[in-house]
């Protein structure tokens, strides 16, 4: 006691002081069953939550565990309320089962009589159940399999899954590790989700998910459909499984807006997925269209609600999730849970951390003083008005010149959300705009010529900016607009802002008018990149230097305003598309 | 072996229970007063009213309850051996345990009399102890007045005991009460008991064992099958033919308790129960415990702060009916993140402490008391002590809210229901019983139980169950126990409480808690209690999510330092605040400068100030004040600013106030008549068309109420002891002056003497009653005629005296209030008229008059 890093709260929140020499150990120890929820510079919060127990209880993690890190790793007394509550809940998973029975089929089976009656009586739950078949067991449908699960973890009683899988369609596929190998905890991971069943891996990113994938893929030997979060990342998962795997390019479709190719390993798009007209989902069928032995969800944490319906129905498929986190910005963990399944395997944190995986992006703000004569529109403007007066002032466009000059070397990349004011911008810095009506052909055009280098200033608009296949950028300057969610915001300006090979730092600027509105939504931001671990500045616009005054040019990016590689929230959980990690 | 008291017509003085009272050393009865204050009050005029009302039923049970196993033990074989006894005779019924002490005790309370050669126990005691003690049935005759004729005849035939003459119809009764009268004669000769044993089969024996050791009732479906000897099969048929076993109705047998003490032989007084059970439970450890209670007693005093601020900005109004609220309860469970249960308890603390309290007045309403202010500022130590103190002589039952009353309505925190005056006393017997626990040992409720039981088993109520969880509960939130172990402040406090226990002078009652608490002993617990609390710490961690972490409890004054700038995020051991324009905007309100939380937080923060909480701080306060509100009662306004500078300035309109806020725009308090009036005198020409501006620094109100008044802070104890004396000397004073009209009146006449005093009348025919003698009552009856009948009384209950009438010849019901006088006419007499059917009482309960 006394002087561990750990200190934990009645509330359940676990502070973790980062600076403190068993900081890694401990967050070793607690990152099974908390969910890591801000990642300031100095004291990090985790929560403990019922799901997060249950996680870490599938993963193989007991409560004995649970209580001998929080004691021993905390500072003060822990509350012994919560160390008994932490024994109980996880103590409910489990107690229920679903099993496949050789006469009855699916069945719910009880460990515990009690629970199954109390279960067994709850008003949601007894449509799903069948006959009852003795004390202990009552018949489940088949096609319940999902629903039943989601509504027993509503209840406090997840089920685990013990009713197996089909195999599939057959379709073999190897793994070919010439001159490279799993790793200890990739081979680890797919261990573990196929000693499960089903359920999700949590690697960050950089670990090689998708190696993972593929690992699996090969144990399964089964046709595979993969669902990610757009085609980039799609066409990525594709190159990778051609570079890794026997696969050939002939087995290995893309189901997308594009192209709809159905093959023994079909790769499809969130996006594809949930497209509907006249309110019916257009490609739902793709579920049932092959006997898939194994689906992968790629990003489990930003799975779309309506793949979770279609979910319910192929419980007897192998799933895997594969994600770096198991929060949502939605909070729909519980149905991640029982879907697609529980947390099968935890990377050992330390051992990744040690590849020294660096992700830095310095954000400021810069705050830009309105004239007068703004000021006053602004102040009798509409009240549905005002934040487009602030946002789209003149004042701002001085600014960002002077940021775009300044990082004349990088490929810069400015966002704004009206048209007008990007018009004006492109035409100010001599940059090609790109906006919801510029056509598909032009505007791949010029983003592969900002990829390769041809142009380094793109002004995007915010229609743009949603488009998928958005390069990569050094510099990415937002002039108006917010991005919506805040997990968006943050997965958006990640995948904007990789930090580079030779180990420059990305930056993100904000471009704010004082004392409006715009400031106000700037500091949630703020906000949210400062839990992320993301280091914030401000600064007053007259404090930019004139770029072609060379002289103060670092002044803005003191590499002491850094955060500690340490301290930043994983980065790609913010955004994973790039091949990092095992993928290069 | 009936207790009976002899029939002596000129009693020796020493071998009443008025003349030992009388004998008494003053120092023994003055300890009598204050061990049963009830006997005290009123203080009773001479020695014949205090022997009378210790001979009181209620007294009795009152000061019964109070005794431990062992006690009732003893006070139970002195009820079973022939009175007088001496201590050796009790010694050695007892299996030679050690009585002399337990001997002393009782002797003390007045429940037993006469020296160690001559105890007796109070005739009411033998009453309160019933007719089964330690676990031996009653005398055969007793057993056997259930039984028909046929059947006594059948048990006498079977023991040998044949009558000379069978005579049928004439002896039918004659010889039932004379067949008893044999059987009993039998039985009273322990060898002839083991004689008829002795003819029993091995599974009767077996039967026997059982039933000797106690309770002496057995339940058994052949208990109405009395067979002769030869035609029993089983062994309760075997037994029940020989009169072993008695069938006292259809499915009970009994057995009779010279049998029994037959069978125990030299154990006549069987398994005793000398000392108390130790309680056990699971193993915590103490340094475990002691990190938990600090944990609980930081939450705790965490918990009334939040709970009394939010009550101090907004004071919540009770119910009608007095008490809180369930609606407000439910928004405390939420504003302390606890369960209700747990609100309640925080809300009674509160209350108990005296930080919180109703106002007074018609609108009515729950708020802090002044006395917060002075709590909010102390130590976390000295604050948490001034709680427990208050929680131990509280008489509030926090676990009763949300139950339902006899009336089934909810009982509500803070309402008289949840007030109960046995409260502190059980509160304290069970902290007492936690502490008897050995160190580190985390007693489990069933061992509490036990020692409770052992300590006081005749201690009952609905109450206590409840208040054994209870108490352990609030014990555990509090922090006296963590884990469930008593912790070193916990293990003090019950030390404290043992030695009250103690003190005679505090047995009774409850202590009362002098106004503004005992300072003694918050000031031991706070001292025992800070040690154990993690070092305060006096940093931050300021992190540019506008997050602020104090990893610890920090001082008091940095807490509040800090409260008034930030807001509280997350609670526990550390304390996580968050700083918003809004709880920036408060602290600018009650007069922080931006320098101010500048230097506050360079000086707090260990890792510096992050930039984005500084311009956090400079936006707000830059936007700070920025506009100017305030009041004024009317206004001039000039497009002319030289007139109106003129105004302002003129030495005439002085008394007017004016004060100019813009050039063109001049303000008073004074109403615009006024105004007006000053100008137009002043000499200008106002038309009319329709405070002073400083800024106002606001702090959010609060509301107090003085704290009601508390019984003043006299020592308790010294009170009672100096009353108790008072008391006896009155008793001394009446008993003389009424000895001295006896004896005159012994002169002067020789009637037969009624005695007339309500509560002797009452202990005359309790005695009566025990002894089965008769008396000449006086009696005056519905229609007001009064009458002197000899009657037999056999029971005395709940007002109504229950006796056979030996002028009418059957039994009947007097009401107590109308009984006049009473005298003992066979102990004048000597005994002597007709025996009232043995069985009537048992036969014809129901024919009773009901007049």
């Amino acid at each position: 006691m006394a002087d561990g890093p750990l200190i934990v709260q009645s509330d359940k929140t676990l502070l973790l002081e980062v600076d403190h020499p068993g900081a890694a150990e401990a967050r070793a120890a607690i990152a099974p069953f908390a969910e890591l929820e801000r990642s300031p510079e100095h004291v990090h919060t985790y929560r403990v939550t019922p799901l997060a127990l249950w996680n870490a209880r599938a993963a193989g993690h007991d409560a004995e565990q649970v209580v001998d890190a929080l004691v021993r790793h905390s500072r003060y007394a822990v509350p012994h309320a919560l160390l008994v509550d932490v024994a109980d809940t996880m103590d409910r998973y489990g107690r229920l089962r679903l099993e496949n029975d050789p006469v009855h089929g699916l069945v719910l089976r009880a460990l515990d009589r009690a629970v199954l009656v109390e279960v067994a009586r709850a008003k949601k739950v007894a449509p799903m159940l069948g006959m009852r078949i003795d004390d202990d067991t009552i018949a489940v449908h088949p096609s319940e399999r999902g629903r039943l699960k989601q509504s027993l973890l509503k209840l406090g009683w997840p089920a685990e899954d013990l009713a197996g899988y089909v195999d599939g369609e057959r379709h073999l596929i190897e793994l070919r590790q010439d001159g490279w190998e799993l790793r200890e905890y990739q081979k680890g991971a797919v261990a573990g989700f196929w000693e499960g069943g089903s359920g999700v891996v949590v690697l960050p990113s950089g670990a090689g998910k998708t190696l993972v994938g593929a690992a699996a893929m090969a144990q399964a030997g089964a046709t595979t459909l993969i669902l990610v979060t757009n085609t980039v990342a799609g066409r990525q998962w594709r190159h990778e499984l051609l570079r890794r795997t026997s696969l050939t390019e002939d087995e290995i479709g893309e189901y997308s807006g594009e192209r709809k190719e159905i093959r023994p390993v079909t790769i499809a798009t969130y996006q594809v997925m949930t497209a509907r007209r006249k309110g019916e989902y257009l490609h739902l069928d793709l579920f049932g269209v092959r006997d898939w032995g194994l689906i992968v969800y790629d990003e489990v944490h930003l799975l779309p609600a309506p793949v979770f319906r279609m979910t319910a129905d192929i419980q007897s498929r192998r799933r895997l999730g594969l994600t770096a986190t198991l929060v949502r910005e939605d909070g729909r963990e519980g149905d991640v849970f029982s879907l697609i399944g529980p947390k099968r395997y935890d990377a050992p944190w330390r051992e990744i951390e040690a590849q020294g995986w660096i992700a830095a992006a310095e954000c400021t703000e810069v705050r830009v003083t309105l004239t007068d004569d703004e000021r006053m529109t602004y102040a009798v403007a509409e009240p549905e008005e005002r934040y487009r007066m602030c946002a789209t002032a003149r004042s701002k466009r001085a600014v960002v010149e002077r940021l775009v000059r300044r990082h004349s070397d990088d490929r810069v990349l400015v966002i704004g959300a009206y048209l007008d004011q990007l018009d004006e911008l492109g035409e100010m810095l001599g940059a090609p705009v790109i906006q919801g009506s510029t056509r598909n052909r032009e505007r791949e055009r010029l983003f592969e010529a900002f990829r390769t280098g041809e142009i380094t200033t793109l002004v995007v608009s915010k229609v743009a900016n949603v488009s998928i296949d958005l390069p990569e950028a050094g510099v990415a300057v937002q002039v108006s607009g917010t991005f919506g969610s805040r997990q968006e915001e943050a997965q958006r300006l990640g995948r904007v802002l990789r930090p580079k090979a030779d180990g420059r730092v990305a930056h993100f600027y904000t471009v704010v008018a004082r004392d409006t509105l715009d400031q106000e939504y700037a500091a949630h931001r703020q906000r949210f990149l400062a839990e992320q671990g993301y280091a914030y500045t401000i600064v007053d616009a007259d404090d930019i230097p004139d770029p072609r005054d060379a002289e103060n040019r670092s002044d803005l990016t003191d590499p002491a305003d850094l955060a500690d590689p340490d301290n930043l929230a994983d980065p790609d959980d913010i955004a994973d598309t790039g091949g990092a990690g095992g993928r290069d | 072996m009936m207790v009976s008291m002899p029939a002596d017509p000129a009693p020796d003085e020493s071998m009443t229970l008025v003349g030992w009272l009388r004998a008494l050393p003053d120092e023994a009865i003055t300890r009598l007063f204050l061990l049963r204050p009830d006997l005290a009050t009123p203080p009773p005029p001479d020695f014949d009213v205090l022997a009378a009302r210790l001979e009181i039923r209620v007294s009795v049970a009152r000061a019964m309850e109070r005794l431990d196993t062992n006690a009732c033990e003893v006070l139970e074989a002195l009820t079973i051996l022939p009175s007088p006894v001496t201590l050796a005779e009790l010694c050695a019924f007892c299996g030679h345990a050690e009585v002399a002490g337990v001997v002393r005790r009782l002797r003390e309370l007045g429940l037993l009399w006469g020296d160690d050669g001559a105890l007796r126990v109070v005739g009411m005691v033998v009453d309160l102890v019933g007719a089964r003690p330690l676990g031996l049935g009653r005398p055969v005759r007793e057993c056997l007045s259930a039984y028909r004729h046929t059947q006594l005849t059948r048990i006498a035939d079977a023991l040998g005991l044949i009558p000379p003459t069978t005579d049928s119809a004439e002896s039918g009764t004659g010889f039932t009460a004379r067949a008893d009268l044999a059987v009993a004669g039998l039985f009273a000769d322990p060898a002839q008991v083991c004689g008829q044993l002795d003819g029993c089969s091995e599974r009767a024996h077996q039967l026997l064992r059982r039933l000797a050791a106690g309770p002496a009732l057995g339940t058994t479906t052949e208990a109405g099958r009395l067979l002769p000897v030869a035609s029993a099969r089983s062994p309760v048929e075997e037994l029940l033919a020989r009169g072993l076993l008695v069938g006292i109705d259809d499915d009970t047998v009994e057995l009779p308790r010279e049998v029994g003490l037959a069978l125990r032989g030299d154990e006549p007084a069987g398994q005793l129960h000398p000392y108390p059970p130790e309680p056990t439970g699971a193993t915590v450890g103490a340094s475990a415990a002691d990190a938990s209670a600090a944990l609980a007693a930081n939450t705790v005093v965490r918990w009334i702060t939040t709970l009394l601020d939010a009550w101090g900005a907004t004071p919540v109004t009770p119910l009608r009916t007095g008490g809180l609220s369930v609606r407000d309860l439910r928004a405390t469970a939420k504003l302390l993140d606890v369960d209700e249960r747990t609100a309640a308890f925080v809300v009674e603390l509160a209350a108990a402490a005296g930080l919180v309290d109703a106002t007074a007045g018609v609108d009515i309403q729950y708020m802090p008391t002044a006395a917060y202010d002075r709590w909010g500022i102390d130590l976390v130590a000295a604050r948490w002590a001034v709680l427990v103190e208050g929680w131990l002589r509280s008489p509030s039952a926090a676990w009763l809210v949300g139950d339902r009353d006899e009336r089934g309505r909810q009982i509500a925190a803070m309402s008289l229901e949840v007030r109960r005056s046995a409260v502190p006393d059980l509160r304290a017997q069970v902290l007492r019983a936690l502490a008897a626990a050995p160190a580190g040992v985390a007693p489990t409720g069933e061992s509490l139980r036990a020692l409770l039981t052992w300590r006081a088993p005749r201690r009952a109520g609905t109450l206590l169950a409840g208040m054994i969880d209870g108490t352990v509960a609030e014990a555990e939130l509090l922090g006296l126990t963590g884990r469930g172990t008593p912790s070193t402040v916990g293990r003090l406090l019950a030390a404290r409480l043992d030695e009250e226990n103690a003190d005679p002078a505090r047995v009774v009652g409850l202590p009362i808690r002098p106004a503004g608490g005992d300072a003694a002993l918050c000031t031991r617990l706070a001292d025992a209690l800070t040690p154990l609390l993690p070092e305060p710490v006096e940093e931050l961690l300021l992190q540019a999510d506008l997050t602020a972490v104090a990893p610890g409890p920090l001082v008091p004054r940095v807490a509040a330092e800090l409260a008034r700038m930030a807001d509280v995020e997350s609670s526990g051991a550390a304390t996580v605040y968050r700083f918003s324009e809004v709880s920036l905007r408060r602290g600018f309100d009650s007069g922080l400068t931006a320098e101010d939380i500048h230097a506050a937080l360079g000086r707090l923060g260990r890792t510096g100030v992050p930039q984005g909480l500084t311009y956090l701080i400079d936006d707000t306060a830059r936007r700070h004040g920025r506009l100017r509100a305030g009041s004024a009662s009317s206004y001039l306004r000039c497009d002319d600013t030289a007139l109106l500078a003129e105004v302002v300035a003129s030495r005439r309109t002085q008394a007017l106030g004016l004060r100019r806020i813009a050039p063109t725009i001049v303000i008073s308090s004074l109403p615009t008549g006024e105004v007006l009036a000053g100008l137009r005198s002043a000499g200008y020409a106002p038309v009319a068309e329709a405070p002073d501006g400083r800024v106002v620094l606001s702090r959010p109100a609060t509301h107090r109420t003085p704290a009601r008044p508390r019984p003043a802070p006299v020592d308790v104890a010294d009170g009672r002891l100096a009353q108790a004396r008072d008391v006896l000397r009155l008793v001394r004073r009446g008993d003389d002056s009424a000895q001295a009209m006896r004896a005159a009146g012994g002169v002067a006449g020789a009637e037969i003497g009624l005695t007339r005093s309500a509560p002797l009348i009452l202990v005359m025919l309790q005695g009566a009653v025990r002894d089965r003698r008769r008396v000449l009552l006086g009696y005056v009856d519905q229609q007001g005629t009064s009458s002197d009948r000899i009657v037999r009384p056999t029971a005395v209950d709940g007002g109504w005296l229950t006796a056979w009438d030996e002028l009418s010849a059957g039994p009947r019901r007097f009401a107590l209030h109308r009984v006049t006088g009473v005298a003992d006419i066979d102990e004048m007499f000597g005994g002597g008229g007709a025996p009232a059917p043995a069985d009537w009482t048992t036969a014809t309960p129901d024919a009773a008059d009901p007049t």
